[in-house]
């Protein structure tokens, strides 16, 4: 039987401080924002993690130097939780209905301060609540530290790992070795960035599907009817019949029209005529973008629109890395098919979109994320919390 | 690709039918026709069932790509979660109000037909697209289980006036269950999405508008989890709050695109 010390003291908070609390971080953050300072960028590795790993030990150390008072024992308890989080679902919901481009800190929510506090907030209680369960290491508590924890690591690792994250845009053109990359911001590329390795792009590959034919409701762009286009495809929707007089695999602007293009490297083209039983009539020309002139609509009466689309069915880059000490690499690169090599991964990012399948540039995306591993930690733990809550189900406080 | 979708409204229609003579016969006492009435239920559930499978395989691609696909996935989840949960835990009505719910979704696609393709752009073609979207969908449905729940719940709340008897609502117990599991499948869904933006973009969380406001949705049922444990809710609080909780994750699936904010979503639904 525990003694009346060694028994916590009662809680002496409760709901209308923890909404305190956070009303009261709120108007800090508001005040520090309007102030004028900036919320500083976290530190690069080592230093991030050791702050991570001081705020974690500092809450422990805190949890047991109080001996469960009821301060420190409120601050780690349900009531904050409850506050903290729906602090940062109305942070969200700003984030949700105001668009994130110009000034004023709703307008830049997650950098913001009210942000950045509110998730300072979420892993001091966090912390608090993991250590003091921690005591007892029952099924029950498992599953429960092992949902906590994993939020932990995920919000920790996202905020404190911030800074640790390096990625690069590579312009890669086919055949020649590329040394340099740009931040992902730098789309005009005045700051290029000196790379530790060549990339060199072998071939660029952009597979589609055939070229359609688009039937889409105006004004709102939705889509109606799609089919195949081809020589002499035939079809109909809604009273309207169309055939298509002429189609051109690679085809080249001429006058009003196109012709084929010699050399092959054109985008399709297809002339449509279409009718209706009451007489209605409308011909064209459908084409996506081609030389640089814009693409090519039918107007259908009835308040519809005739275009055309090849839709992507794969980017694939072959790209080969030769490292400064010598070794070189060969991989490909696809949307969903990261390559990977000494800590780098490697993503298809874009393309010269006026090229299209011609491209022969592919913009790869090189990403170093040292946090990775921290972050799919915490995503195995949370998921191992959430299968003990599915299997247990919610025991309230206080129940058998 | 007209042909896949060839069966739906036949088939949409039947199961409808189907559904509400079950919920006339589940209705009235009476063993043969609660034997009657479960029939009908699984074979409205069948017909929407053939309807997904005719899709699947007449586009040779998941048929997930389209709000209307993800509408008829509902209104096969939904009744799917209903039966479940009341052969589990005995609600006896749950069934039809959720058939009910997936009868309008199934109305809604019979009014808006789409356009399906076999189409699935590179960013789809991943072996995260489909337990993503599934997990997302059973969330979805459990939630709307509960929120269906919580609505019974305040409508016998608000008609039991002190002296004049009215039926007893139960608990928040079966909302609160319901809520839980859905919050469950919600998560693995958020998590199966950030694996796989980190696989195909090289990041896990961009704030695309679709992203916050499945966080929003998230954080919301994650705070009524709290409150549930910490037993802060009486039982009418709680059937508001889970039916106001479901409008937010309506919100997040249908109208996240109308504001200013949600334009540019890698998440649109195209078709």
């Amino acid at each position: 039987m525990a003694s009346q010390q060694d028994r916590p003291r009662p809680v002496a908070w409760g709901y209308p401080q923890a909404v305190a609390l956070v009303a009261g971080l709120f108007g800090v953050g508001l005040f520090a924002g309007l102030a004028g300072s900036g919320v500083p960028a976290p530190p690069r590795l080592p230093a991030s993690a050791f702050l991570l790993g001081a705020l974690f030990l500092g809450t422990g150390v805190l949890q047991r130097l109080s001996s469960g008072a009821g301060f420190v024992q409120w601050l780690g308890s349900v009531k904050v939780s409850v506050a903290s989080t729906a602090w940062l679902a109305v942070l969200t919901l700003v984030v949700g209905l105001v668009p994130q481009d110009g000034r004023g800190w709703y307008r830049q929510v997650v950098s913001s301060w009210p942000f950045a506090f509110a998730i300072l907030l979420l892993l001091v209680n966090l912390g608090l609540a993991i250590w003091r369960r921690s005591r007892s290491l029952s099924m029950r508590n498992l599953g429960w530290l092992a949902g906590h924890a994993g939020m932990w690591l995920v919000a920790g690792a996202m905020a404190a790992g911030s800074s640790d994250i390096v990625r690069l845009r590579i312009v890669g053109e086919k055949g020649r070795a590329v040394e340099t990359a740009f931040l992902p911001g730098d789309e005009e590329m005045t700051a290029p960035i000196p790379l530790p390795f060549a990339l060199i792009l072998e071939e660029f590959v952009l597979d589609r599907y055939p070229p359609r034919l688009v039937i889409s409701a105006h004004p709102s762009g939705k889509t109606m009817h799609t089919e195949t286009l081809a020589e002499g495809m035939e079809g109909g929707w809604k009273g309207w019949k169309w055939k298509a007089l002429r189609f051109i695999p690679s085809a080249r602007p001429r006058g009003e029209g196109f012709e084929p293009d010699p050399a092959g490297k054109g985008e399709f083209a297809a002339l449509l005529g279409f009718s209706r039983d009451d007489g209605a009539k409308a011909a064209g020309w459908l084409a996506p973008e081609v030389g640089g002139k814009p693409r090519r609509i039918v107007l259908l009466e009835g308040g519809w629109i005739a275009g055309s689309e090849a839709a992507p069915r794969l980017y694939r880059s072959t790209v080969t890395l030769a490292m400064k000490d010598g070794e070189r690499v060969r991989g490909t690169v696809e949307v969903n098919r990261p390559f990977s090599f000494r800590g780098w991964r490697f993503y298809q990012a874009s393309y010269d979109t006026a090229a299209g399948p011609r491209s022969r540039v592919s913009v790869i995306e090189a990403v170093r994320d040292a946090w990775l591993p921290v972050v799919w930690c915490g995503v195995g733990l949370l998921f191992a919390g959430m299968a003990y809550l599915f299997i247990a189900g919610l025991r309230p406080r206080g129940g058998a | 690709m007209a042909g896949a979708w060839a069966p739906f409204p036949a088939l949409a229609t039947a199961a409808m039918a189907a559904w509400f003579a079950a919920i006339l016969l589940g209705a009235f006492p009476g063993a043969w026709r609660r034997r009657a009435s479960t029939v009908l239920y699984i074979a409205g559930e069948a017909m929407v069932v053939a309807c997904l499978v005719r899709l699947w395989i007449g586009l040779e691609r998941p048929p997930f790509r389209t709000l209307g696909e993800t509408r008829l996935w509902y209104a096969a989840l939904l009744p799917l979660c209903g039966y479940i949960v009341e052969w589990r835990w005995g609600i006896r009505w749950l069934s039809g109000f959720c058939s009910a719910l997936a009868c309008v979704f199934l109305a809604v696609n019979l009014a808006h037909p789409e356009a399906h393709d076999k189409v699935l752009v590179p960013a789809l073609r991943s072996p995260w697209f489909v337990p993503h979207v599934v997990v997302y969908l059973v969330g979805y449905s459990l939630l709307g289980a509960a929120a269906l729940v919580s609505v019974r719940g305040l409508w016998l709340e608000m008609r039991r006036t002190p002296g004049h008897g009215g039926e007893e609502p139960a608990g928040a117990e079966p909302a609160t269950r319901l809520a839980v599991l859905g919050f469950v499948f919600l998560t693995a869904g958020l998590l199966f999405g950030a694996v796989w933006a980190k696989e195909a973009w090289g990041h896990y969380w961009t704030w695309d508008p679709k992203e916050t406001w499945a966080l929003l949705t998230w954080l919301t049922y994650l705070v009524y989890i709290h409150l549930a444990w910490d037993r802060r809710l009486k039982r009418a609080g709680a059937f508001a709050y889970l039916a106001t909780a479901y409008l937010v994750l309506l919100f997040c699936w249908f109208g996240f695109s109308l504001l200013a904010a949600g334009q540019g979503s890698v998440h649109s639904y195209s078709g």
